[in-house]
């Protein structure tokens, strides 16, 4: 594949991802902030922290997406490399805007973990489901032939 | 070399065979040269190699075209070919009905059974003759194009 159509894959990935991200990012933020009564503050610069955090998670999903162009590397490394570099990115960045409550003690920074898990494999089925669609789709095309 | 013509109203369809001690590049190149000049005349055809034999292949044979290290082959009839031209040579000389899948290959649409999805976008292609094949996000579009979706 060229350079070219490489960086323009790499660029697509990764503003899907942040856009992903930061649609996630206000989901959660009205929920908190339905949760708390409208009481959902940040002080400190701490929205803008959590929007470039929303932005370096995007591009810690969607930069290693190049891996999948790269046909050397088996299909299913790829993905281990591509959700290990972004679920390292993200819990990094979660730590540093408080997105992980350590101050709520360790079940609640667990299950914050293993929420934010939970969500990252439904997103990732969505898109099984629609790829098992299309192949669906396809296979009718094709019997039709 | 020498050229023989042998001219007789009893070969219905013209053939060429050359004889010669060993394979040699020159020999390779000839081959190449006259399958090209007859694929382009009789809709595609070309010359294999496999276990220092040259076979004439037709199009319709041939379910898969892969680059494995450089080298170009072809699959026909369950057996894989060495062919000395590039895929892109080949996707301009078989016809419409081959389609490029990926960087290192291309199959034969009319050899197409079924697609079962796979990770990330990239789907498997299961062909009729038992092989399978990767198709790569990138040409999704051009195999959905083909299939009317």
């Amino acid at each position: 594949m060229k350079s070219s159509t490489i960086v323009k894959d790499i660029v697509k990935s990764t503003v899907i991802s942040i856009l992903m991200s930061t649609f996630i990012f206000v989901i959660v933020g009205v929920i908190f902030d339905q949760i708390g009564k409208g009481t959902f503050t940040t002080s400190n610069y701490g929205f803008t922290k959590m929007v470039l955090a929303c932005v370096f998670t995007g591009l810690g999903f969607g930069v290693p997406t190049f891996l999948y162009s790269m046909e050397n590397i088996p299909m299913f490394l790829a993905s281990i490399i591509h959700l290990g570099i972004g679920f390292t990115v993200y819990f990094f960045v979660a730590s540093q805007v408080g997105w992980i409550p350590k101050q709520a003690g360790t079940v609640a920074s667990v299950c914050t973990i293993v929420g934010v898990i939970v969500v990252g494999l439904i997103i990732w089925g969505c898109f099984l489901k629609y790829n098992k669609n299309l192949a669906d789709r396809m296979n009718k095309a094709l019997e039709q032939r | 070399m020498k050229v023989d013509i042998n001219i007789s109203k009893e070969v219905k369809e013209p053939y060429v065979v050359i004889h010669t001690n060993e394979m040699t590049n020159e020999i390779s190149d000839l081959a190449n040269s006259i399958s090209e000049m007859s694929a382009s005349s009789s809709g595609g055809r070309l010359i294999g190699n496999v276990d220092d034999r040259m076979i004439v292949l037709e199009a319709d044979t041939i379910s898969v075209i892969r680059v494995d290290n450089e080298k170009v082959y072809v699959v026909s009839d369950g057996t894989s070919y060495r062919v000395n031209k590039r895929m892109y040579e080949l996707l301009d000389m078989l016809g419409k009905d081959f389609m490029q899948v990926s960087k290192s290959a291309s199959i034969n649409l009319k050899f197409l059974k079924s697609v079962e999805p796979y990770f990330n976008g990239v789907m498997v292609l299961n062909l009729k003759d038992g092989e399978k094949e990767y198709i790569s996000r990138k040409y999704v579009p051009a195999l959905k194009k083909y299939l009317g979706i």
